[in-house]
């Protein structure tokens, strides 16, 4: 998998010099987690690699491989999980809403060792049409997302999202919604469905001299409840996670050369779990960390 | 039939004389409408031109040209598109298409065009122009900042290519340079709006 990457790269990177058509970006990431107040699992460790090309505005692919490591407590063994993500997308232009549509599809795979065979063989399939203003000052997107896991449940998500621009274009208000039916209540935590709100504040600051000066920060926040979610802007599927209950997180980007070329984010926070057959209410702590390059 | 072909070439140069009257009639009237910002019937009017012989290429031009007055972008790009693949070494067509392009944002291809007018045209000041404004919506602050000091040195006296390399140098976090500039462009425009905001209180808007 990790061949197949860096060779797209190479053949990526081999367009963008030949034609100035291609552009792209390589970003390699990490979360650690800490549980508190868990009765079962200890702490995660997740990281991949994520490619991005597009070919002028007109159409672009991701290409993403995560690998995570699940901790348990009570000697129970660790769960190792392998998930690789493509995503697809076409830009179309209308004139007479003064923007872009994109029509988006995504496929995930995943594969773990989890014992209880539950969160193993993922298959989730989505997708999505967005639409972004010319001036930037409105987005909006509706996506789909269907997972089957081997357990033979199927999850079924919508997410209706609405972002603005705010103060004169230094910042970005994202709203989310996730509404996520399940197929067998017994394999879903004893829910039909979840239904949460996700909401994403982003500013950027004018480039100043000094480094440390952040070039961006970013406040999320999570109400209501969400389980086996597809995260669309992550490009990751949540099948190894308990119920999540809420959720806070603060992040800071920097820009590491002037060019805008190297950035790295960092970002901490706090999601809420529960574990409904054990009631047992629980914190996960989490860092992550994001280096990514524009070619 | 030698008399047959005779009056076979005298037909066809007059009807040939015909058409070019027709030809300049529409194309006074597609000229006058657009003056009155009619630019829905100069299109309209610039049907009655064949998309085949010598007033093709200025008919596709024209119908770029007046689609994007409309905000007809994506029409526009099309004709653009297709005066470039009659004429490649048009700099009317190639600069043309950036427009509208510009105009949806398109910032990679419209600096793929602009680059091949500079190519065509070297020290073009409009290529030049267009081009910096698609690195600046690329965010290539470098090629950005290269290209708006090549244009502040062959057009000394243009506050705009100066207004560009300002926002290169602040976009870079070069704040002195950015200052320094902003002053060569008050020398130049007085009172720029921009200049002085920044000068003020060291942001962009």
């Amino acid at each position: 998998m990790k061949q197949l990457i860096l060779i797209l790269a190479m053949l990526m990177c081999g367009a963008a010099h030949a034609g100035e058509r291609w552009s792209g970006n390589i970003a390699a990431q990490t979360t650690v987690v800490g549980n508190s107040g868990s009765l079962l699992r200890a702490a995660a460790l997740e990281s991949g690699m994520v490619v991005s090309a597009d070919y002028l505005e007109d159409r672009g692919l991701t290409l993403g491989y995560t690998n995570t490591a699940v901790q348990f407590l009570q000697s129970l063994p660790q769960v190792n999980q392998q998930a690789i993500f493509l995503s697809l997308r076409e830009h179309f232009y209308s004139d007479l809403l003064g923007g872009r549509f994109t029509l988006r599809a995504d496929g995930h795979v995943s594969a773990n060792d989890d014992a209880s065979g539950l969160t193993d063989d993922v298959r989730a399939g989505a997708i999505q049409t967005s639409y972004l203003g010319n001036d930037k000052q409105l987005y909006v997107d509706v996506g789909y997302a269907r997972s089957n896991y081997a357990s033979l449940l199927t999850v079924s998500q919508l997410t209706p999202t609405f972002g603005l621009a705010l103060q004169q274009d230094a910042a970005w208000l994202q709203l989310r919604g996730y509404l996520i039916e399940f197929s067998d209540a017994a394999l879903a935590q004893g829910f039909s469905r979840t239904n949460a709100l996700e909401l994403k504040y982003s500013y950027w600051l004018m480039p100043g001299s000094s480094y440390f000066k952040p070039h961006s920060v970013v406040l999320s926040a999570l109400a209501g409840k969400r389980l086996f979610a597809v995260d669309m802007d992550a490009g990751s599927v949540a099948n190894l996670a308990d119920l999540q209950t809420g959720g806070l997180a603060l992040g800071v980007s920097w820009k590491l050369d002037k060019a805008d070329k190297y950035k790295l984010m960092l970002l901490g926070g706090q999601n809420r779990y529960e574990n409904v057959s054990l009631g047992n209410k629980y914190r996960g702590n989490f860092v992550y960390a994001n280096w990514n390059m524009n070619w | 039939m030698r008399k047959l072909q005779w009056c076979l070439l005298m037909a066809s140069l007059m009807l040939g004389q015909v058409a070019h009257a027709d030809n300049e009639a529409v194309w006074s009237k597609s000229y006058q409408l657009e003056s009155a910002r009619q630019y829905a019937e100069s299109l309209v009017v610039l049907e009655e031109i064949k998309p085949v012989g010598l007033d093709a290429e200025l008919m596709m031009l024209r119908r770029g040209w007046l689609n994007y007055l409309l905000g007809e972008y994506s029409d526009s790009i099309s004709w653009y598109k297709q005066a470039i693949r009659r004429n490649p070494k048009s700099i009317d067509a190639v600069l043309g298409v950036t427009l509208p392009l510009l105009a949806q944002q398109r910032w990679r291809e419209a600096a793929l065009y602009a680059r091949q007018a500079l190519e065509m045209a070297p020290n073009d000041y409009t290529a030049y122009l267009r081009l910096i404004v698609a690195e600046e919506g690329i965010r290539d602050w470098p090629a950005m900042k290269k290209h708006a000091e090549i244009l502040s040195e062959r057009y000394p006296s243009d506050a705009s290519a100066l207004v560009y390399l300002a926002r290169a140098h602040a976009w870079m976090g070069n704040a002195s340079e950015a200052r320094k500039t902003y002053m060569n462009v008050l020398s130049r425009s007085p009172g720029h709006l921009q200049a002085r905001a920044y000068l003020l209180n060291g942001a962009l808007n």
